[in-house]
This record gives C-alpha cells, structure tokens and sequence, in this order.
C-alpha cells in the first residue's frame, strides 16, 4: 500500500535533517529560516513499503499570508496526504503548537514529531509526551533528527496512524480550542451558508472557519457569492462586537490561549537564570553596532586567507600536475599510439583536457572555500550576518530581507533567485533579483583564481576579497539606485528569527562540500565538455571549414574580433578574451576553459604552453583586474538568466536584468581601467 | 578508423548534452539539473529516483 506522509513545521526546526535522515538523502540543510522554498520529495528508507515523504516550506501558520505558507497549505488541502507529521521545536513548544492548531482545525492525520530533544534535555525542560498526547489528541513522539534518534518509532506510528484512523474530515478539538460563542457561529455558517456555495468542499467544519475568518483564499476557491459574505459579515461582526477585537485577532488569541495553556500543562521549564546564555553572549559581540560588520569582513578574509593560501595552492598544483600532466600526456601517447589523426589529439588533448583541465583544478580550492563557508552558515553565524546587513541596507533604503538572498548567491545565483519567493512585495523581489547577479558566485572562482595566481601571486587573498566586497559594493549602491528610480515603493519590515548557535557536524560541512565539489566536477562533464569542444571546433576551422594555422584566422578569431572592439576601452580587447567573455554566458567556468584552449594548455602534441605565462603576456596586472571585475559583474550565466526569466515571468524585467548588469560591469572596469591608468598602476 | 569512432563519439556526446540542456532550460529544470546539485536547487524534484 502506498502511503504519503508531509513534513509540516515552522521554519528552522529541523525538517529536512528529518527529510534527510527518513530518505537517506542530502538535501540542502542550513542553520537560518527559509531554506527550503519548495516541497521536495523521497522514499522513505527506514520502513518497509512504499511511502513516500514531502518536505514543505517552513511555515509559522496556514493563514495565507506567505508564498511557503500557500505552497503548503494547497498541498495539504488538495493533495491529502495520508499523514502529517508536524515537527516541533522541542526547546520552544508554545510558538511551534501554534501550526499544530491549525492543522488539528483541518482535520487532517497528525502525528507530532517533537525533534531537538536532547537541546530541550541540555536545557534542562521536562515535557511531558503523555499530557501533549492527551491535550492535542495525536500522538507526540520524541526525535533528535540530526542524530537519529525516536525517527523509526515516528515512522512506524504514522504509518499505524494512516493504516487504521481514515481522516475525520472535521476537528475534534474544535470546542477545547474555540470559546463557545466562536464554535456556535461555526456551525451556524456550516449549516447556513456551506449548503448554499456552488462549489463543493469535502471539509465543512474547517471551511466554516475560515470563512468566519475572512480567509480570503478560501472565498476566492470557492466563490463565495457577495450575498453570502453578507450573511457572514453578521457573524463576524457578532464576534467582534462581544470580543471587542477584529475577527482574525479573535481567532487567533482562541489559538493561542489554547497553546498556552497546553504548554503550561505539559512542559516544565528550567528556571530561566539571569546570567546571559553563550548565545547570548556571542551575539553581544557579532552583532554589535560597531564591531558587527568589521568582524564579518575579517571572518571572510580569513576564509579566503586559508583558501588561496598554501593550502589552496597546494591543491591547484597537485590538480594541475594530476589533470594537465599525467592524464593529458598519457592520451596524448595513447592516441599518437593508436595511430589517431593530428587533429584528433588536438581535439581531445587541447579541447578536452585543456578546457576541462583548466576549471577542474580549481575544484579543490572551491571545495574548501564552501568548507569553511559552511561552518559560518551551521553554526548559524550567516543568519546574523543578514541581520547586521540590514542596518545598513535600511539607511540606503533597502530591506536586510533582501540579503538573505544575496547570501545564498555567493554559492549559486539559481537558489538565490529562487529564494526572492520569501519576499512578499513584487517589487523587492524584482529588486533582489536585479542584484543577485552582482554577488561573486562559486563558478567565478576558477577566474580569480587564475587571474590571481598569474598576476597578484603575493597578495591573491587581498584581490579575491576585494572582489568578493565590490560585488556586495555595487550590489547595494544599485538596490539604493534602483530604490530611487524605477524601482520606487516602502522599504519592507525584516523580522527573522535568530537560529541558536550550533557546533556544525562533520557530516553536514562533508555533505556541503561535496556537493559543491560534484556539482563542479558534472558541470565539467557536461557544460564545459560541450562548450570545450565547440570552442576547439570554432577554433580549429575557418568559415570553409579548412584548418587553419592561426586560430585568429578560425571562425572564432573572426567573431572575437569583430566584438573585442567593445572591451577595449577596458583595457582587454584582445579577440581571445571577447570569446572567453561570451563562452561566459554558458557557464562562468567556461570562460577559463576557453582560455585554457586558445592558449594552448595541455596541447601536448604541439608542445605545452603554460597558461599562466600565457596570460601574463595577454594582460597587465591592471587589465586582469579590470577583466576579473568585468566577469564578476556581467550579465549572469544561462542556468540564472532562464530562472531569472522564470521567477520575473517577463521578457522585459530579464533583459533588464541582464542589460543593467552587463552595462554596469561594462562601466566598472572602465573605471577600474582608466582611474588605475591615471594613478600610475599598470 | 579510430578517427571516425572517436570523433562520432565526441560530436554525439555533444549534441546530447546541447540538446538535454536545452530541453531542461526549456521545461524550467535548469535550476535543479543544469550542471548543478539538486540539494542546493530547493526545486520539486523526486530523490528516490
């Protein structure tokens, strides 16, 4: 028998590290509110038969007033799973039962997860499961998900739960949770109005309330004639004249009085003492209001200190030797060996290898930077970074909401875009969009990389970081631009929850890593693998399909020239680097890769060329940071701009999107170019 | 021979992943399947699978 079981909770307490652990999946976890945006679905590994498991968005209700909290409430609505298992956070049960009443209201199966138990244990809380069990009418089981613990015995009571109880279709909590008078007119408008909808709803008592309500979303579905919504405005205005409150304050409170007094019932809290907690104590020093952001930047330089030190380096040249040495020489002989043409060892030896070659030796690097990027965000530092950013960005006019975004942009500009979908207001998250591009991506790395290792070889920390922070730079002077000008509207309220500090597990930054790593590595093998061979191709012919001596006779050399003319007022108007720049719309990665080729690395049939060497005689340390700067700014990459296409649904807004950072990348590294010129730099 | 062998592979393998890359950004998928890991896309896709 197949069974559906949804993970429902509030944001942050522990969800997809239960997704994770029922599946034996690794889904993205991370210490903040709002990571997952989507549901995502799997198998469940732990138990016999076919169940499947959907993780939803982090919810604090079902009231639409959220993207996540209408993804996960149509689904719950609409799609029925078998059960529900909502997860509690165990070191804050009365704001977590909140959701609970709601999905107790819809009638739905509910099985309580009560996860971070031994957090509650450390805090010394008591709750008592049998008393939650006995107030709520579900079973409560205790889990600690990030280690394992209680999840099979929550598993095997859903599914108890879906096999024998068939959905009541109607609360059994209605008249413990609601005062008599709001139960009264519940069942007034089911038995008064409900017959009267065209529309059928198989979940009358839960409809009535919402309706009562004023739910919006529900009179909208089930389209409410304005003679009913007549009928029960009298009800509402009942209510609202003996409670003396508006009619969704009233039921709300009727919630929330009933968790107060469930939780009073059943948790017994440790005195709280009045010493400050650890936490406490961290934030009083990272979010201070003057050391607040210099810590955060001299954490970030640390990172990359220990990044493109000798550990980085390290790495770059084990890759390089292993990737650009042995492998290319060893297909180089196996080829020659097997008689293959000159061509083909061209092809595969300097197109393949050299293109491929060329961003995977970076991949460890990129590794190890995400490492350490990962311990900031699961210790739950990064939430804070997005708190301290949001005075600043309020002084410019810009809410710290839009920065949690541009957070995860620093790992990949699709989630980042994605993730806009938290901001409510259309024209914030046009805003964030707009600004994402800006925000120095993993896949931008290789460039810095290599660039710095041929120009700036004793400082290569202080230029990538300087990179890192021009892109945050522009991104906050274009939101305050963008603010003032087409984008005009009220800066948004940014309240987010703190994540308490967490030591990171080994496990966790392992997972991230790797995924990060893999992620780069299939993007060899498939993005830059094509976009390697074309690249060779275009450059190996001309326009009669003839080989030629020259690549700047090639196909490609015509192209590079008749658009190189565009950067060089940058400095780099070399055709070689116009290509790699357009290469760079397929995948940033790709524009090292094109270098890689048109300078000839790993070309062992030709005699090896060192790209390094190679680029120091196409760039001045000048121009390779005006062109580093160029590439961190330009329009995003194809995988961003579809899903900039996608979340903006209009042609208009992406081309925008990608003109307006095309432009001001344009306009930086002129600027870059000529002030350095002016000072003297070369 | 092995020219023809080799270089059909190459060209084959290129043309599967331009047009699987472009049916994915076609259907929206790029955010979860376009060189990147699923467990960072946050998209709606089945694990199990």
């Amino acid at each position: 028998m197949s069974l559906k079981f949804a993970l429902v909770g509030n944001p942050n307490c522990g969800k997809t590290t239960l997704f994770n652990e029922i599946t034996g999946s690794t889904q993205y976890v991370g210490n903040w509110p709002g990571v997952t945006i989507e549901k995502r679905e799997g198998k469940a590994k732990k138990l016999e038969g076919d169940i499947r498991i959907v993780d939803l968005p982090g919810i604090y209700s079902l009231s639409p007033y959220s993207m996540e909290e209408i993804i996960a409430r149509d689904y719950i609505v609409n799609e029925k799973p078998d059960v529900v298992i909502n997860i509690i956070d165990a070191t804050n049960i009365e704001r977590n039962l909140y959701l609970t009443t709601q999905l107790l209201e819809l009638g739905v199966n509910v099985v309580v997860a009560m996860n971070m138990m031994d957090a509650a244990d450390a805090k010394g809380d008591k709750i008592d499961m049998g008393i939650l069990e006995a107030q709520l009418k579900v079973p409560v089981i205790p889990i600690t998900a990030s280690k394992g613990r209680g999840v099979k015995e929550l598993l095997e009571r859903a599914q108890n739960v879906a096999q024998t109880a068939a959905s009541s279709g109607a609360a059994p909590l209605f008249n413990e949770m609601h005062d008599e008078s709001i139960v009264n007119c519940i069942q007034e408008i089911e038995k008064n109005i409900i017959p009267k909808l065209s529309s059928k709803t198989d979940n009358s008592r839960w409809t009535a309330l919402k309706l009562l309500e004023g739910d919006e979303k529900v009179q909208e579905t089930l389209k409410v004639p304005d003679a009913l919504l007549s009928e029960i405005k009298l009800y509402q205005e009942k209510l609202e004249k003996k409670y003396d409150m508006d009619i969704e304050t009233i039921i709300a409170d009727s919630r929330y009085q009933f968790t107060t007094s469930v939780t009073r019932k059943a948790v017994k809290q440790k005195e709280q003492s009045s010493h400050l907690t650890i936490s406490d104590k961290i934030d009083k020093v990272v979010t201070n209001r003057i050391l607040a952001i210099p810590l955060f930047l001299a954490m970030m330089f640390g990172i990359f200190s220990i990044t493109f030190g000798s550990i980085g380096s390290f790495t770059i040249d084990f890759v390089d030797e292993l990737v650009n040495g042995t492998i290319a020489t060893f297909l180089a002989n196996l080829l020659a060996g097997a008689g293959a043409a000159t061509w083909l060892q061209d092809l595969v030896s300097g197109g393949i290898i050299g293109g491929m070659g060329s961003m995977l030796v970076f991949v460890p690097q990129i590794m190890l930077l995400f490492f350490f990027l990962s311990i900031l965000e699961d210790t739950g530092y990064m939430a804070r970074a997005a708190f301290v950013m949001d005075r600043l960005l309020r002084k410019l006019g810009l809410s710290g909401k839009s920065f949690i975004p541009m957070l995860i942009g620093f790992g990949c500009g699709v989630p980042a875009i994605m993730s806009t979908r938290t901001l409510e207001n259309e024209k914030d998250r046009r805003l964030t969009i707009m600004l994402i591009p800006f925000m120095s991506c993993g896949a931008r790395l290789p460039i810095y990389a290599l660039y710095t290792a041929a120009f700036f070889s004793s400082n290569q920390t202080m230029v990538v970081f300087s990179l890192y922070v021009l892109g945050i730079v522009i991104a906050i002077l274009s939101g305050f631009f963008l603010k003032k000008t087409i984008l005009q509207g009220e800066v948004a309220p940014f309240v987010m929850e703190l994540p308490p500090y967490r030591i990171p597990t080994l496990k966790g930054l392992m997972i991230h890593m790797w995924d990060k790593g893999k992620g780069f590595i299939k993007k060899a093998g498939t993005i830059i693998f094509t976009v390697a061979v074309v690249i060779w191709f275009l450059q190996y012919f001309n326009i009669f399909f003839q080989p030629v001596v020259d690549p700047g006779d090639s196909m490609l050399g015509g192209l590079g020239k008749a658009i190189a003319p565009v950067f060089a007022p940058l400095g780099f108007g070399d055709w070689k680097s116009a290509v790699a720049l357009l290469t760079g719309f397929v995948a940033k990665e790709a524009v090292v890769s094109t270098m890689g080729i048109l300078h000839g690395v790993a070309d062992a049939t030709e005699g090896s060329t060192d790209l390094i060497t190679a680029l120091q005689t196409a760039f001045t340390p000048l121009t390779a940071y005006a062109f580093m700067a160029f590439t961190l700014l330009y329009m995003p990459c194809m995988a961003a701009f579809a899903t900039i296409k996608r979340e903006m649904n209009s042609w208009k807004w992406t081309l925008i999107t990608v003109g307006y950072s095309t432009g001001v990348a344009w306009l930086v590294a002129f600027l870059i170019f000529r002030v350095g010129k002016l000072l003297g730099f070369t | 021979m092995i020219n023809w062998i080799l270089g059909a592979i190459i060209v084959g393998v290129t043309g599967f992943i331009i047009v699987r890359t472009i049916g994915r950004l076609r259907r929206g998928e790029s955010t979860c399947c376009g060189g990147r890991d699923k467990s960072e896309c946050g998209c709606d896709c089945d694990c199990s699978k």
